[in-house]
């Protein structure tokens, strides 16, 4: 009889945890629940292959153009960062030494900071690689507006990464200037970036 | 002499089938995308045109440059970018399937070698009938068309 009751204890403890996790993992699938709902930005200091890369390294009327992605996205990612420095190399010069794009990788899991730097100097425009820990990451994304999830799919790649695709413009304070939509081609961007870096302190 | 005769009239048979077979389903502008040195995947895109009466379906693509390839396609849900890889890419009768950055593409996996600008690339395309088609498809960087949005 006393066994019984411990049992039913025990039961009654697994089922409670049980439908904890399910309320917790729910929640976790839906990209509105993770991505704040204001995003302000929020400094920070990511490992790139020559070292520690901070918000706070820019000058004053320096703006960080930031991307979050991962180097095994073979279509959106680089057609983005195709974008960015089309925009870029389009900019005056003088608005151009006042853009420090950053190229945040979401998969540190398959993205060192070597293979980031091979993926960034691929498209020319002095883009600079960096990841984290993956709660740091999760945080960051998070403080900027951008969502991804890791998602275990039927093929070869094991799992891939669902994720947002913006551009997000902030100062070296870690404050979020602008978000970039994800389809701004790099006309757009390029005027966008514009009018962010002349309504910006010089 | 019937001895012969039997494996030619075999290659004959077989070299008008697969060109009738070639015809239906064209291929136009096929490319694929160059990526950064050490990168383990890429994408082709390409245009399918299908001449014939009868739908065609693309059920699986290889190459010689990469371990895998894969039918994949891109959706965006709540703003969010999602690849994922598809069974097979069907073109209509006489109609044609885009395969294009931002939506279907073919996902090569696991390269065996770097994809450099100006170099071409093998690839087998398998359709829902048996047939292949072969292509060799010139390496290009990224084009500066607009992205195919899903909105």
């Amino acid at each position: 009889m006393r066994l019984n009751r411990t049992l039913l204890w025990v039961g009654l403890a697994l089922l409670a945890i049980f439908a904890g996790l399910q309320i917790w993992t729910g929640s976790s699938q839906n990209p509105q629940n993770l991505v704040a709902s204001q995003p302000t930005g929020a400094p920070f200091t990511l490992d790139s292959q020559q070292g520690e890369v901070s918000l706070s390294d820019l000058d004053d009327d320096q703006l960080a153009l930031i991307y979050f992605g991962y180097t095994w996205c073979p279509d959106i990612c680089p057609m983005s960062m195709v974008f960015l420095a089309k925009a870029l190399k389009n900019l005056p010069e003088e608005l151009n030494n006042r853009v420090q794009p950053i190229f945040i990788s979401v998969d540190p899991q398959r993205d060192t900071p070597e293979r980031l730097q091979a993926y960034v100097e691929f498209f020319e425009a002095g883009i600079i690689g960096v990841t984290g820990e993956e709660e740091e990451l999760k945080e960051l994304a998070r403080q900027y507006g951008a969502y991804y999830q890791l998602v275990e799919v039927d093929s070869a790649m094991g799992y891939a990464v669902d994720h947002t695709s913006d551009f997000y413009l902030a100062n070296n304070k870690g404050e979020l200037v602008t978000t970039l939509s994800h389809n701004s081609s790099g006309n757009q961007l390029q005027e966008a970036l514009i009018d962010a870096l002349e309504k910006s302190p010089e | 002499m019937k001895s012969l005769l039997k494996p030619f009239l075999l290659v004959v048979l077989l070299t008008f089938s697969l060109a009738s077979l070639a015809q239906e389903l064209q291929v136009q502008d096929p490319y694929v995308r160059a990526v950064p040195p050490g990168s383990p995947v890429s994408a082709a895109f390409m245009e399918l045109h299908n001449q014939g009466s009868e739908q065609r379906t693309l059920v699986a693509a290889s190459s010689p440059v990469s371990e895998v390839v894969e039918l994949h396609t891109h959706t965006k849900v709540d703003g969010v970018m999602q690849m994922r890889r598809v069974e097979s890419i069907e073109v209509p009768a006489e109609g044609k399937t885009l395969l294009e950055p931002g939506g279907l593409h073919l996902m090569l996996i696991n390269l065996k070698e770097t994809l450099t600008p100006g170099s071409q690339v093998e690839i087998t395309l398998t359709l829902d009938d048996g047939s292949q088609i072969e292509l060799s498809v010139p390496v290009r960087k990224t084009q500066m068309q607009p992205m195919s949005n899903h909105q």
